[in-house]
C-alpha cells in the first residue's frame, strides 16, 4: 500500500466519528451551567461567616492507575471514580469500603448508590445514573441528618465522568462535627437530550439566569446508614508548635489523621499584618512517603479569632506512619490592610491597582453594568481567586454587597489563553451612579530559601 | 454572534475538530476530551469574537491550545518521541497515522490543519499565527517526509 492510498484510508477512517461527539455541545452547556451554579454568592453577614471553604474543580481525566485491587472484582468499578485520590485508592486497596446496594427510578432515570467510603469526617458516595431517555445526565444534591436538618457539611461533585457507565462520586466533608450514623442524600438530576444542541437557547448572558436552577428530570432521596466501624475511624492530637514564616507568627495546633485525608490545623497570630491565603507545604512520614495536598477541598477555616485553618493532605492512615513531618516551602499572603480604589464607570479610569491587576472591561451584561478585572493566577494551584472584596461603596457613602461574581480563564482576541491570567467579573446591580469604590484584595507570594520543617508527632 | 449561531457553526465544525484532535493526540478518548474543552471555552467566550467570519480558525486555535495542553500533561504517559526532521527514511516504515504523530510539532500542526481539517493555506496561517510563507515551507517539508504527493496550493 502506498502513502496516498494510506492517506485516503485514513481520511475514510476519520470520517467515522464516535457517537459521543454528538453530545459535545450539550456537555459544554452542562459544564457552563455547573460553573454558573458554583459562582460564589456573597454570604449575608453572620450566617456562614463562621466557616470558609476552598474548592477546586476536579478535572475529569480518566487517568489509569495500577490496578492493585484487580483481584477484588467487586471493587473494580470504583477505580476510575477515585483516579485522582491517592487516599481513596489506598482505602480501596485495603478494602476499606462499605458496600451499599440501593436503587431508585424516577422520570426515566435510575440512580443506584453502590459504595461508601466513610470515616469520622468524610463520606464518599459512589453511585451511577442511567437512563434510556437521556444521553447526558448531571446532578446536584443536599444532605440532611435523620431529623431532617440540613447537615453542616460541604459537598463537592466531581465532574461528570466521560463514560456515563462510570461511577460518580459525591464527597461530603464535615468540618467541626463528626459524620453521623445516618444521612439522607437528596439528589436532583438534570438532563441534556440530544436534540437540544439545535434548539435556540434563551441563555443569553452571564447574570440573567444565575440564581435559577434548571428543572430536574428526576429527584431521589436515599437514606444512608453507616457502619459504625467506619465512622469511628480517625485520630486527633492537640499540638502547640509555634513557628515564624515571612515575619508572621503561626502555630500548629492540631493533627488529625483519617482514612480519607489528614488535617493539619494552623493558627495565625492576631497581631500578624497579613492573613495566610495558602501554604505551599507537604507531609512526609518516617518511611519517607510524601503526602501532598489533595484535589477537591484543600482547606477550611473556623472563621474564629484567632484564625485557625485546617490544611488537608492525602492520608497516611493506611501506611501506619509513626511520625509525620510538615515541610513548608512557601506561602501566599493577603494583606490585612484594605486597598480601596475608585473606578470611574464612564471613563474606566481607576486609582492604581495592585501589581498585575487591571480593569479589563466595563460592559453591560443582561442590562447590568459589569466590571471585569484581570489578575495573575497565584502559585497555589488554584486558577481563580477573589480579586474584588464583597462590599462596594457608592458616592453617596452607602455600602452595597456583591451578590455574585464570575471567574473565567482570560483569552485574547484570537481566543488564545493568556497564560497565568484569569478574569473576575462583578455586577453592579441596580446601581445608578457613575463612580464606585471597590476593595481590591492584594496578595503576595513568598518562596522560602530554606524550607521550614516541623515534626508533628 | 448569538448562541444559536455558535451552536450551528460548532455542530458543523465538530467532525473536523475531532479529526484534528485525534491526529494530534492519537486516541479517541483524548480527542473527545480536547474537543469538549475547546467547545466549552468557545461557549464561554464566543461573544468576544469580533469577526465571526474567523470563527473556524478561532475555534481551531482554541482546540490546538487544548491539544497542546493535553500533550504537555500527558508527556510522560504518551512517551511518543518526535523523530528528527531527517532522515526521511525514519518515517518510511511507520504507518501514516503514526508518522504524522511523530512529525516535529510545527510540521505536524500544518499537515493536520491543511490536509485533515481542510483549512486553506491562509486559514492555517491564521490559526497557527504564522506567515503563509512559513505554512508553505512547513507543509512542503512535511509532505516530503511523509512521502505524500498532495497539492500544495491554497
Amino acid at each position: 500500500m502506498d502513502r496516498m492510498e494510506e492517506y485516503r484510508l485514513l481520511l475514510d477512517e476519520l470520517e467515522q466519528t464516535p457517537p459521543k461527539l454528538e453530545s459535545a455541545l450539550p456537555r459544554a452547556r452542562a459544564r457552563r451551567r455547573r460553573r454558573r451554579l458554583s459562582r460564589w454568592i456573597a454570604a449575608p453577614a453572620g450566617s456562614v461567616a463562621a466557616m470558609f471553604a476552598v474548592f477546586v474543580l476536579l478535572v475529569n481525566v480518566a487517568t489509569p492507575f495500577a490496578m492493585a485491587c484487580s483481584n477484588i472484582p467487586i471493587l473494580k468499578g470504583l477505580t476510575a471514580a477515585v483516579a485522582f485520590s491517592p487516599s481513596l485508592k489506598a482505602a480501596i486497596e485495603h478494602e476499606y469500603v462499605q458496600r451499599v446496594v440501593q436503587s431508585q427510578t424516577d422520570g426515566g432515570v435510575t440512580m443506584s448508590v453502590e459504595y461508601l467510603i466513610v470515616d469520622q469526617k468524610q463520606v464518599n458516595v459512589f453511585f451511577s445514573l442511567s437512563s434510556d431517555r437521556y444521553s447526558q445526565l448531571d446532578g446536584s444534591g443536599d444532605v440532611y441528618t435523620a431529623d431532617g436538618q440540613q447537615a453542616q457539611a460541604s459537598l463537592s461533585f466531581p465532574q461528570t465522568p466521560s463514560d456515563p457507565k462510570e461511577l460518580r462520586r459525591i464527597s461530603i466533608d464535615f468540618q467541626e462535627e463528626d459524620v453521623p450514623d445516618t444521612l439522607i442524600l437528596d439528589y436532583k438530576v438534570w438532563a441534556e437530550d440530544d436534540t437540544e444542541a439545535a434548539a435556540p437557547s434563551a441563555d443569553s448572558g452571564l447574570w440573567a439566569d444565575a440564581p435559577a436552577e434548571p428543572d430536574a428530570v428526576a429527584t431521589f432521596s436515599f437514606t444512608l446508614r453507616f457502619d459504625p466501624n467506619y465512622t469511628s475511624q480517625g485520630s486527633q492530637i492537640t499540638l502547640d508548635q509555634p513557628f515564624t514564616l515571612d515575619g508572621q507568627q503561626l502555630k500548629v495546633v492540631g493533627l488529625e489523621v483519617y482514612p480519607t485525608h489528614v488535617r493539619v490545623d494552623i493558627q495565625e497570630d492576631e497581631a500578624n499584618t497579613a492573613q495566610l491565603h495558602s501554604l505551599d507545604c507537604w507531609l512526609e512520614d518516617d518511611k519517607g512517603v510524601r503526602y501532598d495536598r489533595p484535589r477537591g477541598l484543600i482547606a477550611h477555616g473556623d472563621g474564629g479569632t484567632p484564625r485557625v485553618t485546617s490544611y488537608r493532605f492525602e492520608s497516611s492512615y493506611f501506611e501506619d506512619a509513626q511520625h509525620l513531618t510538615l515541610h513548608i516551602e512557601g506561602a501566599i499572603w493577603q494583606d490585612k490592610e484594605e486597598h480601596w480604589v475608585t473606578v470611574d464607570l464612564t471613563t474606566g479610569r481607576t486609582d492604581p491597582l495592585p501589581d498585575g491587576t487591571t480593569l479589563a472591561r466595563i460592559e453591560e451584561i443582561d442590562g447590568i453594568p459589569t466590571l471585569t478585572f484581570r489578575a495573575p493566577t497565584l502559585a497555589d494551584g488554584m486558577v481563580f481567586r477573589q480579586v474584588v472584596g464583597p462590599i462596594y461603596r457608592s458616592p453617596d457613602g452607602s455600602e452595597h454587597h456583591f451578590s455574585m461574581a464570575s471567574h473565567t480563564i482570560a483569552l485574547d482576541e484570537n481566543g488564545d489563553e493568556i497564560e497565568g491570567i484569569f478574569e473576575e467579573s462583578v455586577p453592579l446591580k441596580d446601581y445608578p451612579f457613575d463612580q464606585v469604590e471597590l476593595e481590591i484584595l492584594d496578595y503576595h507570594t513568598s518562596t522560602l530559601d530554606t524550607p521550614i520543617t516541623l515534626t508533628l508527632n | 454572534m448569538t448562541e444559536q449561531e455558535f451552536a450551528t457553526r460548532t455542530e458543523a465544525l465538530k467532525p473536523r475538530l475531532y479529526r484534528t484532535a485525534y491526529l494530534y493526540l492519537g486516541s479517541e478518548a483524548y480527542a473527545l476530551d480536547a474537543v469538549d474543552e475547546a467547545i466549552y471555552l468557545g461557549l464561554l467566550h464566543y461573544k468576544r469574537l469580533r469577526q465571526p467570519e474567523h470563527f473556524n480558525t478561532w475555534l481551531t486555535r482554541i482546540l490546538i491550545n487544548a491539544c497542546n495542553a493535553e500533550l504537555r500533561r500527558r508527556k510522560r504517559e504518551l512517551a511518543v518521541e518526535e523523530l528528527p526532521e531527517t532522515p526521511a527514511e525514519a518515517y518510511d516504515n511507520l504507518p501514516l497515522k503514526e508518522a504524522i504523530r511523530r512529525l516535529p510539532h510545527d510540521l505536524r500542526a500544518v499537515i493536520i490543519l491543511r490536509y485533515f481539517q481542510g483549512l486553506t493555506l491562509a486559514e492555517t496561517a491564521e490559526a497557527l499565527e504564522i506567515p503563509p510563507g512559513t505554512v508553505s515551507t512547513r507543509q512542503r517539508k512535511a509532505l516530503s517526509l511523509l512521502k505524500l504527493e498532495l497539492s500544495e496550493e491554497a
